[in-house]
């Protein structure tokens, strides 16, 4: 029989996870995808605005992970090393539908000056998914970029192919529109 | 960052959405073939333990064939023999005449007037036994057969048969010169020392062989056999929530079993012995676990943890091999041995690292494990009670019921190397 006779409240240890994907070792994998998938597909839904698209996108984002799960050195956090991944396939997805054109335009919205804290407390993720979701993917993408992934503007043009005052100007466009629609509900 | 942003950041940032069942199987079937990096050292721990084993069995194929061919075996090699036999030794060269003496010639204590002949060499049957009474050449105590002044064997050459008396009264028989014998009996000597039969040296170091104690190492080869995988789950006892325990998820990563012991070595005839000892064994695998620890109701998990887990296993055991000798002389020793051993784990530990600190977990024993081996083997004297050996071998692990998982049970067939000291007694 198996006795532990010193025990302590054990937590996942994310390090020996990654070990074990880079032995090969499917359980671990499974392990590494189950934690990860449901993150990183609202990155990708956020981006494609498409759940089709977006569980296409997560299924190559995690093949490229194991593939390349060997330069993950440790510096950073995994979840940021992983979120990077998911989201440069989702750019390359952008890319290749020539999706980033920039063609498609907001509609002029006056900005809001009040407060939007309160009606931010009422709208829930899946909603304020739905409005990020119905940007035009140009607008979506400066957006994301910029505000939930943290990119400057200098590393969303070299990213994108724009100019910097291009990147500003559509976060400003996409910040707006999306407070308007915000407060419409 | 504008406060609209950092709000949206705050709810979207870690937004989750839900993963559709059957999006891992597409996912896994684009991933390679799971191929963990230690199975891929399999080909390299065993492959000196086959290179040393093939060197060593060239060795002493090498050694045989030097020691067997060192021997002179001839024709003309003298023949110890005992009082019991009357064998006539074809040792001189000389010719010799044989005298016909008839009986009534012949008188106790009286010096015969007429010469002694003895008979020629040429018309006695080498290693024959005569049918007439003869008198061995040499003397009763084992003597090389010699042509002694003063002790001849005398033989009718006709159908008579003559008594053969002590010949201490007879008369020394006329030789052909005195140098002769001088130099039949040098060359006798040297003779024996030179082409000592092989049976004689083999009698010899059966005489010298003796009890012996030893003790030896033994490693054992160790392919990692994979594909055994997870294979259960361990549990705690009955105490804790039955579904508490570890779940193997990976394959094993065996070490190098290792062994060390101690023993007795009989003689039992000049060329079969058996030995009998005991050894202590280690065996070390590492694996890949999910330790999971259930609420009180064995629903609810409360803690998870994915971890390397090391398994060490002891066990104590007592071999018993019978010996049997093949080439063996004063200083080298070559022989085939088998026989088995009957082993039990004393102690089984599984150890889970973490960065809070270790868990440790008893395994289960087992029962006994028995095995069977084959193996050659040389020993080389170093000094005159000390030897030297190595004994490579072939082992079979039995299956046994209850055994906890090792590199024995995953891998019963198993070839190893044993090095020790073997003290004379």
């Amino acid at each position: 029989m198996y006795q532990p006779y010193y025990h302590r409240t054990l937590v996942t240890d994310e390090q020996k996870l990654v070990n074990g994907c880079l032995r090969g070792d499917r359980i671990a994998q499974k392990q590494l995808f189950d934690r990860l998938a449901p993150l990183m597909l609202s990155v990708c839904l956020r981006y494609v605005g498409n759940r089709a698209t977006a569980e296409d996108l997560l299924q190559d984002g995690f093949v490229v992970l194991f593939s390349k799960l060997d330069t993950y050195k440790g510096d950073g956090s995994f979840e940021g090393w992983a979120r990077k991944i998911f989201v440069n396939t989702a750019l390359m997805y952008l890319r290749k539908k020539d999706a980033l054109k920039m063609s498609d335009d907001l509609e002029n919205a006056r900005e809001l000056s009040s407060d939007m804290t309160t009606q931010m407390q009422d709208i829930g993720y899946k909603e304020l998914m739905k409005l990020i979701t119905e940007l035009p993917p140009g607008f979506r993408t400066v957006f994301n970029m910029y505000v939930i992934e943290g990119y400057s503007h200098k590393e969303i043009a070299d990213e994108l192919g724009i100019t910097e005052t291009t990147s500003r100007t559509q976060l400003s466009r996409a910040r707006i529109w999306l407070q308007n629609k915000i407060a419409e509900r | 960052m504008q406060e609209f942003d950092k709000l949206v950041r705050s709810m979207m940032e870690d937004g989750r959405e839900e993963v559709p069942a059957g999006l891992w199987d597409a996912v896994q079937s684009q991933l390679p073939a799971a191929v963990p990096a230690k199975t891929q050292r399999k080909a390299v721990i065993l492959t000196w333990t086959r290179r040393a084993g093939m060197a060593l069995a060239a060795a002493a194929a090498l050694t045989f064939g030097i020691v067997y061919s060192a021997r002179k075996p001839s024709d003309d090699q003298i023949q110890i023999v005992s009082g019991a036999r009357s064998m006539v030794a074809d040792i001189v060269d000389e010719p010799v005449e044989i005298v016909e003496m008839g009986t009534e010639d012949f008188v106790p204590g009286e010096v015969p007037q007429s010469p002694v002949k003895i008979l020629r060499p040429s018309r006695v049957q080498k290693g024959v036994e005569s049918k007439k009474e003869v008198k061995p050449l040499q003397q009763e105590s084992k003597q090389p057969v010699e042509a002694a002044s003063g002790k001849r064997a005398v033989e009718e050459v006709d159908e008579k048969t003559v008594t053969t008396e002590k010949v201490d009264a007879v008369k020394p028989v006329k030789e052909t010169s005195e140098s002769a014998k001088e130099e039949a009996k040098k060359e006798e000597a040297q003779r024996k020392l030179d082409n000592m039969a092989f049976e004689d040296s083999f009698k010899m170091a059966g005489k010298q062989r003796k009890s012996s104690v030893y003790f030896s190492g033994n490693a054992s080869s160790n392919t990692n056999p994979a594909g055994k995988g997870a294979n259960g789950i361990m549990r705690v006892p009955a105490a804790a929530p039955s579904q508490t325990g570890i779940t193997e998820t990976g394959e094993s990563s065996f070490m190098i079993p290792v062994s060390f012991g101690t023993g007795v070595k009989f003689p039992l005839s000049e060329r079969w012995s058996i030995g009998i000892g005991v050894n202590a064994s280690y065996l070390g695998r590492t694996y890949a676990g999910t330790y999971r620890e259930y609420d009180g109701e064995g629903i609810q998990v409360k803690s998870e943890t994915y971890s390397d887990i090391r398994n060490n296993q002891f066990y104590v055991g007592i071999p018993v091999n019978a010996y049997f000798s093949v080439i063996s002389n004063k200083f080298v020793d070559f022989y085939v041995y088998g026989g088995g051993s009957a082993e039990k784990c004393v102690y089984n530990n599984n150890i889970m690292q973490s960065p809070e600190g270790n868990t440790y977990f008893k395994g289960q024993k087992g029962g006994v494990m028995f095995s069977a081996g084959l193996g050659l083997g040389c020993e080389f004297m170093v000094a005159d009670h000390l030897g030297i050996y190595i004994d490579p071998s072939a082992r079979y692990y039995f299956k046994a019921k209850n055994m906890p998982k090792s590199v024995r049970t995953q891998q019963p067939f198993m070839a190893g190397i044993e090095l020790g000291l073997r003290v004379k007694l």
